[in-house]
């Protein structure tokens, strides 16, 4: 009878040492990739259609790369989808697209829209362009633009008018285009003289902005929430939350004369889900981040519904 | 007639062969069979791993019959309760006594105001001192003598802050929950100073336990020889009284060192800390100079009058969306020996902050 089952094989050593040491590395390998990591996210993933891409555009200048715009880099630029800071010289952290010998704000502004259109409108559907002295909540705005389509013909700001009805948006408080409405100024605005001046307009390049994407059917969309409050504000956090406004300040009248909704008591109504302030003193960025990412207070929720948002506001007039 | 290839012998090797298949098929079966149960368990150890979380959050829940952590900080309110003393002057009354009253003021169990004069709109104890930096501690020691008085057995930890700090209510309860009011503790931003403890910085504000006010009251303020009027600072001369009356000066720092008291308002600590300034090295416990500061903030000062409504609406009304956390529960309260363990391991501490 030969010995079909030999038991010198499972004693160890000699090539059954061998072995043994591929099965323990195979058994290593697959605990290895076994997932450890449940970690909860800082911002989960929201149920339905994917968010919107925002592509963010923040306009800067050399001398201010490193007491302005290198703060906005460190704080809530990292929440825009991709974003572009555009500036007049290079700079290593920012790497920023260059546009030099253009004093005139209107024709930087034309610049930029050309060159994201050109180079990054695959990268967002939506096109949120501000200066290097904004706080923006890029996730409030990306719930905002949760009931619009980047195929409208849109785009939000804090909204203005002129005396004979003509439509703009502030300068300095940040302006969201769809990706119809870039594609448009970019195609058919800029490249027609009578429908978009290319003349120098200094301050008012905002207003010739309005015109241009006013002459596209382009609509100035309302940024306000359901409860008409202001989004996207005017001045400093501390002026609309513990201050009014003074018409004696040339700014603080400009924009009363100017501006299209009522005001009513020197104060605009500040949404609890405000997307852009303007913050003066650049280093306050990192508080106006600690204070809405970093802080929690114990039972006060984060991420309200409907519901539960009247009863804050309840809370808060009582 | 001798040959090598005998029937017998080709017949046996036959059998052997058939033999040695038979093995190999065994072998074959059994092998895929333990492959399909390692696989079978390395399945189950991934579902073991994600019923482990959600069975440590339903523990969690079950802890408490209210779940939300709103109804928590609900039922906190009624469960610490803390009476505020706020130092304010005359001048005070109508702009910074009148925004601690309308914001984080109302968020007190009780909020007494102490002042040189009286006013109607608020919650006054009047204390017949002039207004001048050095009658300060008078006039804590008055307002500590008079709620130690009336408010002893009320409320089980009283806060004294300056009409322009800023104090998040609800971080304090749930920071002063798992700790004992009868044992001899208070809280505070500890600063340094000459004798070993250190003191809690006044303008940051500092709580004191019912053991502490009553051991402050009854050993100290009564006393000829201990706590004695100097020249000192308010808050120095307290921290003083209370280390001599064996009251422990604990440690808020969250568990990642962070301060969760700030003796000054937050937008001069972000980005980073400046060298040399005077801040720097007052500090007990050294603070990273470019994350100081905790999530779960307690406590700032030097507020400025529109920044209440600021820290108010940036803390309680605004919303991120999309910014999601696990809801906590409610630690767990200290039995008496870890209490005594906690209380000897702060009274052990010395400082490391060597500037």
């Amino acid at each position: 009878m030969p010995r079909l089952f030999s038991t010198r094989r499972l004693f160890l050593g000699g090539k059954n040492a061998i072995y043994l040491l591929i099965l323990g590395t195979m058994f290593y390998a697959v605990m290895l990739h076994l997932p450890r990591n449940f970690k909860s996210r800082e911002v989960v993933e929201s149920y339905g259609p994917p968010p919107a891409r925002i592509f963010c555009i923040i306009s800067t200048y050399a001398y201010r790369h490193g007491h302005a715009a290198i703060h906005i880099h460190r704080t809530w630029v990292r929440h825009c989808d991709h974003y572009l800071f555009v500036s007049d010289d290079i700079d290593n952290h920012l790497e920023p697209a260059v546009f030099m010998n253009m004093p005139d704000k209107w024709h930087r502004m034309r610049a930029y829209l050309e060159y994201v259109y050109k180079y990054h409108f695959h990268q967002g559907d939506w096109f949120l362009y501000c200066n290097d002295d904004n706080f923006v909540v890029v996730d409030n705005l990306r719930h905002m633009l949760k009931t619009y389509s980047p195929k409208e013909l849109i785009y939000f700001g804090c909204k203005l008018r002129t005396t004979n009805g003509l439509v703009f948006m502030l300068e300095g408080s940040g302006i969201v285009f769809s990706a119809a409405a870039l594609k448009r100024f970019a195609l058919t605005a800029l490249t027609n003289e009578s429908i978009c001046s290319s003349e120098t307009k200094g301050n008012d390049f905002t207003k010739e902005l309005g015109r241009c994407l006013t002459n596209v059917n382009v609509i100035a969309g309302d940024s306000r929430d359901e409860f008409q409050r202001h989004r996207f504000l005017p001045f400093d956090a501390d002026l609309h939350l513990g201050s009014s406004m003074n018409e004696s300040l040339e700014n603080h009248k400009y924009f009363l004369d100017h501006s299209y909704y009522p005001v009513n008591d020197m104060n605009l109504p500040v949404s609890l889900h405000s997307i852009c302030f303007h913050v003066p003193y650049t280093l306050n960025i990192y508080d106006l981040y600690y204070f809405a990412y970093k802080t929690r207070i114990f039972g006060v929720p984060l991420n309200l519904g409907f519901e539960n948002e009247r009863m804050g506001l309840e809370n808060k007039t009582a | 007639m001798g040959s090598l290839f005998s029937p017998k012998k080709i017949l046996q090797s036959q059998y052997t062969m058939i033999l040695v298949m038979i093995r190999n098929i065994i072998f074959l079966v059994l092998g895929i069979m333990l492959g399909i149960r390692l696989t079978d368990f390395i399945g189950y150890l991934k579902l073991w791993r994600n019923n482990d979380l959600r069975a440590s959050e339903k523990a969690a829940l079950l802890k408490y019959p209210v779940a939300s952590e709103e109804h928590l900080a609900t039922w906190l309110r009624r469960e610490v309760r803390i009476l505020c003393l706020v130092l304010t002057m005359p001048s005070s009354h109508a702009t910074k006594a009148a925004l601690v009253n309308r914001t984080w003021g109302a968020r007190c169990n009780k909020l007494i105001f102490m002042s040189s004069q009286t006013d109607s709109n608020l919650n006054i104890l009047q204390i017949n001192k002039s207004e001048s930096r050095k009658n300060l501690y008078a006039k804590v020691r008055t307002g500590m003598a008079y709620v130690h008085k009336h408010y002893l057995n009320e409320y089980d930890w009283f806060l004294k802050a300056d009409d322009d700090t800023y104090i998040v209510m609800e971080n304090l309860r749930l920071f002063l929950y798992p700790y004992d009011p009868e044992s001899s503790v208070y809280f505070g931003c500890r600063f340094k100073a000459y004798f070993s403890q250190g003191y809690m910085s006044g303008g940051g504000g500092y709580v004191l336990s019912r053991d502490a006010l009553r051991r402050l009251n009854l050993f100290a303020l009564n006393s000829t020889t201990i706590c004695k009027l100097n020249g000192e600072s308010e808050d120095v001369q307290i921290g003083h009284c209370l280390q001599d009356v064996g009251v422990i000066a604990g440690d808020t720092r969250d568990f990642q060192g962070h301060h969760r008291f700030l003796p000054v308002n937050p937008f001069t600590v972000f980005p980073t800390i400046l060298s040399n300034s005077w801040l720097e090295g007052y500090f007990f416990h050294k603070p990273n100079k470019s994350d100081c500061c905790a999530a779960s903030a307690i406590s700032f000062h030097y507020v400025k009058d529109f920044e209440f409504e600021l820290f108010e609406f940036f803390l309680y009304y605004m919303r991120v969306f999309g910014l999601h956390r696990t809801p906590r529960a409610l630690p767990s309260r200290l039995g008496f020996r870890q209490m005594n363990e906690r209380l000897q391991h702060w009274s052990q501490q010395v400082t490391d902050n060597k500037n």
